[in-house]
């Protein structure tokens, strides 16, 4: 039996497309993976969560290729569903490429319009600054001059290969 | 009431502020800064915290009072508050929301810091020089109003704001347009270099031509560092410079604020908001009130009065005049400094045409990397076409579409919801259908997209119509107050004709260089607030974060604020300095001007209080002048009066001396003219000619002593024993 913790990850990288294991890294510093998944729990309450994780784990027991789950948990037809499953899982993937955490309805105390940044590890380690190749706004590890030459390839970034690759051949 | 004195008393420890006060402190003059926001940081761990985790990235995240969409703040409950973005955003015309008070027609979009070390917080670093003929806007083109001085005027004043701010420039690359260095000069640091994006303007705009001029991109000179500077680190990147650089690699006010502490001379109060600006019956300024909070929405914790024998108030183009003309009296009806009636009036800004596109398939430039502008066209900053329409610079981004299109947070948004706010899903023309991407399609795809990101932002001058009666002004609000009580600014803005002239030729440039030049998908469109329709064309601009006008210097009483010193016609004792003071905006961002008029405003208040003047006698060797060289602070000798004469058979002569008679060996200098004024630093010194004017060599100690150029030894005959006369010579602060 996966764990809760492990089908949030299989999830979350069936839907964004990272691997998982650049998701959650057999050493992480950072530990976005737990953090993530206690921040989300009342906030797309427990319910719900357990529908998204159970959805997950019976498709990837059955060997359903990622694309097909994250197709079941989000679209309805070729139009994006409705759902609370679909819009809490739109919310998680925004979450790991932005680290922001966009409030996907009203529950409890929380607001349909909230939108909050969850941490300061949350925003530096978001996907989107590598799936462009760079660094998050403010948070670069690189060295003077770095910008004027091509940065490393996508898959390099985020283990994903472009689809017309581009940069640096690694 | 607390009392509080020095020497020299400045209000805003911003740029402006923090250069003068650095320049007097070690000029050994006493100095107290008021400070209307908090302290600088002893790190910036605290602010960049801030800005990680601020939903609303805007230049005013990482500093305080907290800005935010989520519960709008009320400035009527904020001690210092300021403009922001969140303010244009929630309502710019709704003074429970905005700060500024605003009347329009069109909304001011820029915004400022209160805190230590000012807006420099997050600046982008550009250290462009305005051009010459940005100073003579009204006598070469017919427009705007002329500055009482001109380029060659600030030459070594530029030279030393580069030098304080560490600008990294090549000269071969600055020198267009007529701008001119000293001979021998190079900047503090080499280049910055170019970024991909850059280079794809560079092939794709070199050899062409607009309004017959060339299109050229030239690198930023920037106040950052390329190599170790000052103790600071070298840029690392982050993409970052506004809001706020991690590293400080980039300059800010807190360096030079920092260093005038050093100086043991200057004292900050901060939390401390200067109120008024009192008048003496001898039409000096006798003090300035002030009221000190400790929490941004507290309450009042004291009041009192700052007394100087000088008074600088550096609070740029808004806070500068609020001051000034809530310091109304029975005797200054219209407020301080202001018989001209300029006192807020020419409020100006750099209003941005902003552009952006998409790279075509398959052609890269890697944006999100690099400082935020590394280069710009420049070319285009001044031509004949002057005398009908403003003049731009182009600033090339490296940002992608963060500034247009708050990237990469939309685009993400986008193909994740199946919307479109980003333009891309799908790229015009077509309008649908809008795809819902997930797993490595969602990925590839956003990155080929991020990486194909450019924008260009085109910073035009603004000029009122009628500068005597321009329609750009501030005010003190009759009807809104801060929480301490005092009037906030009221903004009257709108953009003439002309500015918006430049404004349809940028965009007929941008289009070009975009879909023609670089062949790529121009994706540019109105944003709000800022717009307006021009020729049946619509229109946004974007504030520079350019605050300018508003107590411009002049040589007419009647028509301008302050003289070239910066000092205020009605009260001798004021000095107003930042871009307050520029009467013409030009198309450079203003920092490094600010900068360099602020050291000759340094300059012209320590002499005002620290200046000496000693007599030189003919017939006495090296004589003592009770000055104190530094070799820090530039000082000048200047002789303003006197004759001498080294030999009876010699004429009168003045410190140049006599040119037909050299002196030999045995002379105070041999070389140089028998009978020049001749001065060296401490008793063992190597001699230097003053003549009638020089610059003290820097890097020496001790005290000035000054000397007839003459046989000192008696080697030729009666030595100085036969010398007649004495001059005058005042050493002054400064630089040649």
């Amino acid at each position: 039996m996966s764990s809760d913790l492990q089908n949030f990850i299989g999830l979350s990288s069936a839907l964004t497309g990272i691997p998982a294991d650049r998701l959650a890294p057999a050493i992480d510093q950072v530990g976005l993976p737990p953090i993530f998944l206690e921040f989300i729990t009342p906030r797309i309450t427990p319910d719900v969560l357990n529908a998204l994780l159970t959805q997950y784990a019976t498709m990837a027991a059955d060997l359903e290729p990622p694309d097909r789950i994250a197709q079941a948990v989000l679209m309805d037809g070729a139009q994006p569903a409705t759902t609370q499953t679909a819009r809490a899982a739109r919310s998680i993937m925004k979450l790991w490429l932005l680290g922001v955490w966009y409030q996907p309805y009203a529950t409890g105390s929380y607001k349909s319009t909230d939108s909050m940044v969850v941490s300061d590890q949350a925003y530096i380690n978001s996907w989107a600054w590598k799936i462009a190749q760079a660094h998050p706004m403010g948070y670069s590890e690189m060295f003077f001059g770095y910008w004027n030459t091509t940065p490393p390839s996508l898959e390099d970034y985020t283990g994903v290969p472009a689809s017309g690759q581009q940069g640096a051949l690694s | 009431m607390s009392t509080e004195q020095a020497d020299v008393v400045i209000v805003g420890a911003g740029l402006a502020g923090s250069i003068i006060a650095y320049q007097l402190g070690m000029a050994g003059v006493d100095v107290l800064v008021l400070e209307s926001g908090p302290e600088i940081p002893a790190n910036r761990a605290q602010y960049l915290e801030r800005f990680y985790t601020s939903t609303l990235k805007t230049p005013e995240a990482p500093y305080p009072p907290v800005t935010s969409l989520d519960t709008p703040r009320d400035p009527a409950n904020e001690n210092a508050p300021r403009a922001t973005i969140a303010d244009l955003i929630l309502g710019w015309d709704k003074p429970a929301i905005s700060y500024l008070v605003q009347k329009g027609p069109m909304p001011f979009t820029s915004t400022y810091e209160r805190v230590g070390g000012g807006t420099t917080w997050h600046w982008v670093g550009t250290c462009l020089r305005m051009v010459p003929n940005d100073f003579c806007l009204k006598s070469k083109y017919g427009v705007g109003v002329d500055w009482p001085i001109g380029y060659d005027d600030l030459q070594s004043a530029y030279c030393r704001a580069e030098a304080e701010i560490g600008v990294a420039a090549n000269v071969a690359d600055q020198a267009y347009l007529g701008m001119t260095f000293p001979e021998g000069y190079s900047f503090p640091m080499h280049s910055i270099p170019l970024s991909l994006v850059d280079g794809s303007f560079v092939t794709a705009v070199t050899g062409q031509m607009f309004d017959g001029l060339p299109l050229v991109v030239s690198p930023t000179p920037a106040g950052r560092n390329s190599q170790p500077y000052a103790g600071r680190r070298v840029c690392a990147g982050n993409t970052n410079c506004t809001p706020i650089c991690p590293i400080q690699a980039k300059y800010d006010a807190t360096v030079t604020m920092n260093k005038a502490l050093a100086t043991g001379k200057v004292k900050v109060l901060y939390r401390t908001v200067a109120s008024k600006v009192t008048v003496g019956a001898d039409s000096n300024i006798n003090g300035i009130e002030f009221i000190q909070y400790q929490l941004g929405d507290g309450p009042v914790t004291g009041t009192g009065v700052a007394i100087g024998q000088r008074y600088v108030i550096a609070a740029h183009a808004i806070e500068t005049p609020k001051l000034l003309l809530n310091s109304v009296s029975a005797a200054w009806p219209k407020g301080v400094a202001n018989s001209s009636g300029q006192v807020g009036r020419s409020l100006a800004d750099h209003p941005i045409y902003l552009a952006w596109g998409l790279m075509p398939e398959g052609k890269a430039v890697f944006p999100y990397r690099g400082p935020l502008s590394t280069a710009g066209i420049e070319s285009l900053r001044d031509g004949d076409f002057r005398s009908s329409r403003a003049a731009w610079r182009i600033e090339i981004g490296n940002e992608g579409w963060n500034w247009p299109a708050t990237d990469p947070y939309t685009t993400v948004a986008d193909f994740i919801d199946g919307a479109n706010h980003s333009q891309t899903n799908p790229l015009p023309p077509a309008l649908k259908p809008q795809q819902v991407l997930y797993g490595t399609a969602l990925v590839q795809k956003l990155n080929d997209l991020f990486i194909r990101q450019f924008r260009i932002a085109f910073l035009v001058e603004q000029v009122e119509d009628d500068p005597d009666h321009p329609t750009c002004y501030i005010v003190p609000s009759t009807e809104y107050k801060d929480r301490l009580g005092i009037p906030r600014p009221e903004i009257h803005y709108d953009l003439s004709k002309y500015t918006k002239e430049g404004f349809k030729q940028a965009k007929k440039l941008a289009t070009h260089i975009i879909t023609e030049l670089l062949g790529a998908v121009e994706l540019t469109k109105p944003l709000t607030p800022g717009t307006f329709t021009y020729d049946n064309e619509p229109y946004s601009f974007q504030g520079a974060g350019h605050l300018m006008g508003t107590y411009r210097m002049g040589d007419d009483p009647t028509k301008s604020v302050v003289d070239k010193y910066q000092r205020s016609w009605d009260h001798k004792n004021l000095f107003l300095v930042g871009d307050g003071v520029f009467p013409s905006t030009g198309t450079s961002n203003p920092s490094l001007t600010i900068a360099a008029l602020s050291f000759q405003a340094g300059d012209t208040l320590a002499n005002d209080l620290k200046a000496a003047t000693v007599e030189v006698l003919a017939n006495l060797p090296w004589q003592g002048t009770g000055v104190q060289i530094n070799g820090l602070v530039p000082r000048l000798a200047r002789c303003v009066l006197g004759l001498w004469c080294a030999s009876p058979e010699g004429n009168w002569v003045d410190g140049k001396g006599n040119p037909n008679y050299i002196a030999k060996f045995g002379y105070t200098l041999m070389g140089a003219a028998e009978g020049a004024l001749i001065g060296r630093v401490g008793d063992f010194g190597i001699p230097f000619l003053i003549g009638d004017l020089a610059q003290i060599p820097a890097g020496q100690q001790g005290e000035l002593q000054l000397c007839i150029n003459d046989d000192l030894l008696g080697l030729y005959g009666a030595g100085l024993k036969d010398n007649l006369g004495a001059l005058t010579v005042r050493v002054e602060f400064g630089t040649l």
